[in-house]
């Protein structure tokens, strides 16, 4: 029992770590990770602390409310659509980094195998439209969208594109039979 | 039926609602999103319906900093259920943002 749930931990931190590894070598600098559970207090605090910092390091409006936009949605992403481990661990993780001209927010959390191809599919087609068309995908949406039983609104993924004005970069790592460690890894410029 | 006004403070992640029967006007200001969007509307939807059996005329007055797609998502079926309680002529429905938002 140990060594399943240690095995999907390990997959996930692993991802994680590998992000901070590529943003640490392409000098970002980390403001924030987390890995494990996301607490409704970190849910609140991430978004609020992060607004702080960019603040400080003196970000304009604009970016950091794109920013925060992002953040919402990413973690409310996780805390409604995470799958748990064997032990009922809702296990994430999430990176928050920043260099000179960009921001790089990475959020990870176990999807069921059987959602991996709709979730790749989704993002595909976010990321091949243009901002015209990732706006009617939104409206769409908007205009016929209900919010599920789980609380979400199907809105996350384009919310997030059309905050970040860039793809979404995503990996998906099969950790065994039933889950994977889904990784959306997201672009920000601070302009 | 004696309708009582309606007074929801603002939270961390959720907005200050504030219903007000003399004036007939609904008014939700601050920052939308919390994880269970329907449970924070359900009191609001209520009164709204509760209102709508004195009163005909509606000012909703929106003003929001932050808001997650499931807030924009309840919102919108918010209006859509003035919509149907009260005459569309007199609906007014304010809603404030930055500009460049």
């Amino acid at each position: 029992m140990d060594k399943e749930i240690n095995n999907v931990a390990k997959v996930c931190f692993s991802r994680c770590s590998a992000i901070k590894d590529i943003y640490k070598k392409n000098d970002y600098s980390i403001l924030f990770s987390h890995f494990g559970e996301l607490s409704v207090d970190n849910m609140n605090h991430i978004p609020i602390n992060t607004e702080k910092a960019m603040l400080v390091s003196g970000d304009k409006k604009a970016t950091i409310k794109r920013i925060f936009n992002i953040l919402i949605e990413g973690l409310q992403n996780i805390r409604l659509h995470g799958e748990k481990d064997v032990d009922g661990n809702q296990v994430s993780f999430v990176n928050i980094a920043k260099e000179e001209l960009h921001y790089k927010i990475s959020l990870g959390n176990l999807i069921n195998n059987e959602y991996t191809n709709t979730i790749s599919n989704r993002i595909d087609e976010i990321n091949l439209a243009d901002q015209d068309g990732q706006k009617r995908m939104y409206v769409d949406i908007l205009t016929n969208g209900e919010i599920s039983k789980k609380g979400g609104a199907g809105l996350g993924f384009i919310t997030m594109a059309m905050k970040s004005k860039n793809k979404l970069n995503f990996y998906i790592d099969k950790v065994d039979n039933s889950l994977s460690c889904f990784t959306l890894d997201i672009l920000i410029d601070r302009k | 039926m004696k309708i009582n006004n309606i007074h929801i403070k603002s939270g961390k992640n959720t907005p200050e609602v504030i219903g007000d029967v003399k004036s007939n006007k609904l008014t939700i200001h601050g920052n939308s999103y919390p994880e269970d969007i329907k449970l924070f509307y359900k009191p609001v939807i209520s009164w709204l319906e509760n209102i709508s059996k004195n009163s005909n005329k509606i000012c909703v007055d929106c003003q929001f900093y932050y808001i997650s797609s499931s807030s924009v998502i309840s919102t919108l079926k918010l209006l859509q259920q003035t919509e149907s309680l009260f005459d569309k002529v007199n609906i007014i429905f304010n809603w404030r943002y930055e500009i460049g938002n």
